[in-house]
């Protein structure tokens, strides 16, 4: 018999299941990718997750910090809905990049038949920057004018 | 020797500092990330269930009963699929903003609980961002890894989610404690500098934002959540018909293509340029009272049937069509089989993974799974598998055998 002292609490009996499900399916992967993987692939995995890691970490993140230490200062005087109004803008735009590229790099190489990429995404991303950026400045507008109008009541 | 450490040591604690306070903005509260892993975990389950029930009909289980109907069910899943793996882009990449100055903690590993947790924060972080890079380039068909992505897609997915949930289990306090909105508390004192991240747990979890905390991480929401949105609105439309107009940075857009259909696999990439136009062409029918030979007009002269289905890809685009052809449950009762008999199809292409195609009874025996000769009313174009091809309900494209050569009853 095995005691427990303190006795675990209903919390810690729910983190002990849901942390052993968790494992359970890890393994799970883990068996099926010796199933599925030939072993020399294995390193391959192991690199490009460590690369999109990188990657992230590295260069994607630290981007986005930059951007916003820039705009900071002018987050901080257009006030916080129209910093909210820029920002959300700005940040569905670089989504949509990163979504169009894969696309972007296709259409340089050649899609395999013409019913893939009929889009220009170059003309699309081109028009959803100007309509972002038209997005930010003019909350950067409103925003500056409402409060200098504050500060002049 | 010693001073040389402990100067660099000095200094890295110095670097990891300046940087943890210039990454921290009022904004990232645990809330923040609580809000946002629940968006994460909602989207990585739906991807994960509909992502297994694909592979389960790519890879049926003798024991696991499949559905023909509702006919619009595998363009549901698949679309649903592709749509929340394309939205997890924006919400994966908030969450880890939300977590980011965590990266400056120093030191990085105090003891064996911390290195586990970094570890499995690692496997969850790098499955997760390799599994949606993996996807996405998969579906825009630019795939430069030298990954099986079928078999590197399902065993990641896979470990994803269970990193995911350990993730869940060693954070269980926190996601608790921040589970709920907390009113902000206009009384409490700003702080001076920017709020950088708890190194540890906030100590007092139950105190209220400040209003400038509680207003940076609603602006946070809405902007990844508006992301979201514009990326869902500009891919949905491949799959969901009223949103086509929209669909400018979906790698399809239905209407394009021959007959007004999208193509995957091309006649001339499936090398059946010449074998599908021959007059020579037959389809080869097999089962247990011997075996037929079908020309094209054999099979206009068998009663023929005409459907509305949809042709959907695991690649996330799907499209009604109209169908005429003869079913396939008419064809193998030719050779004596009856509707609940397994078959195989078999296709006239040399290169490509899809040559061949199982059909489980439960297809079989729905009366709307035909050998299509026409689509919308013509005769089937080359490049959607002239002379004949299978159209079943609820099957991916990639089993909608095109260029057909032979139909064969295994059971």
């Amino acid at each position: 018999m095995i005691i427990v002292d303190p006795p675990l609490r209903r919390s810690d009996v729910a983190r002990i299941v849901i942390g052993a499900s968790g494992v359970a399916l890890i393994l799970a992967g883990i068996v099926m990718a010796i199933v599925a993987i030939p072993p020399e692939r294995y390193a391959s995995v192991v690199v490009w997750a460590l690369a999109a890691i990188v990657i992230h970490d590295g260069l994607v993140a630290p981007l986005v910090v930059a951007v916003a230490l820039i705009g900071r200062r002018t987050a901080q005087r257009i006030g916080t809905t129209a910093a909210a109004v820029a920002r959300s803008a700005l940040v569905a735009a670089a989504c949509c990049t990163l979504i169009a590229v894969p696309g972007i790099v296709v259409r340089a190489l050649g899609p395999r038949n013409e019913t893939i990429h009929t889009v220009d995404y170059v003309v699309v991303l081109s028009a959803c920057w100007v309509v972002a950026i038209g997005i930010a400045v003019g909350a950067v507008i409103a925003g500056a004018m409402r409060a200098r109008h504050a500060r002049t009541m | 020797m010693a001073s040389l450490t402990a100067r660099a040591s000095d200094r890295l604690e110095r670097f990891f500092g300046t940087a943890r306070a210039r990454t921290s903005t009022p904004g990232r509260r645990t809330r923040t990330t609580v809000v946002l892993g629940r968006a994460l975990g909602v989207l990585l389950i739906v991807c994960f269930a509909t992502g297994l029930y694909s592979h389960v009909l790519q890879n049926p289980v003798d024991w696991l009963p499949l559905l023909p109907r509702p006919v619009h069910l595998y363009r549901v899943t698949q679309g649903a699929h592709v749509i929340t793996g394309l939205a997890l882009v924006p919400v994966l990449l908030g969450k880890l903003w939300s977590v980011y100055p965590r990266l400056f903690a120093w030191p990085p590993i105090t003891g064996p609980v911390s290195l586990l947790e970094r570890g499995s924060i690692a496997l969850l972080v790098g499955s997760a961002l390799l599994e949606v890079g993996l996807g996405a380039m998969n579906i825009a068909q630019w795939y430069p890894f030298p990954l099986s992505f079928r078999a590197v897609h399902f065993v990641l997915a896979w470990v994803l989610i269970g990193a995911m949930t350990l993730h869940i289990a060693i954070k269980l306090p926190l996601i608790a404690a921040h589970w709920r909105r907390v009113r902000e508390d206009p009384s409490a004192d700003e702080p001076t500098e920017p709020r950088t991240w708890p190194d540890t747990p906030d100590p007092d979890l139950e105190r209220p934002p400040t209003v400038a905390e509680g207003v940076s991480r609603r602006g946070a929401l809405i902007a990844v959540g508006s992301a979201a949105g514009v990326v869902a609105l500009a891919t949905a439309g491949q799959t969901v018909a009223p949103l086509a107009p929209l669909a400018v940075l979906a790698p399809r857009r239905p209407g394009i293509g021959p007959q007004g259909l999208p193509v995957n696999r091309t006649a001339a990439e499936a090398g059946v340029m010449a074998s599908a136009r021959s007059p020579q062409w037959r389809l080869s029918v097999m089962g247990p009272d011997g075996s037929a030979e079908l020309s094209l007009l054999d099979l206009r002269a068998m009663p023929q049937q005409t459907v509305e289905l949809p042709i959907a890809c695991v690649e996330g685009w799907s499209q009604n069509a109209v169908w005429t052809g003869v079913r396939v449950q008419d064809v193998i009762a030719l050779v004596g089989a009856g509707p609940d008999s397994d078959v195989r199809f078999t296709s006239l292409q040399t290169r490509g993974a899809f040559a061949t195609s199982r059909m489980r009874r439960e297809y079989v025996a729905d009366p709307w799974s035909l050998i299509a000769l026409r689509l919308g009313g013509e005769t089937l174009d080359i490049e959607h598998g002239y002379p004949a091809r299978v159209i079943a309900p609820g099957r991916p494209g990639v089993r909608q055998t095109k260029w057909l050569s032979s139909v064969e009853v295994t059971t």
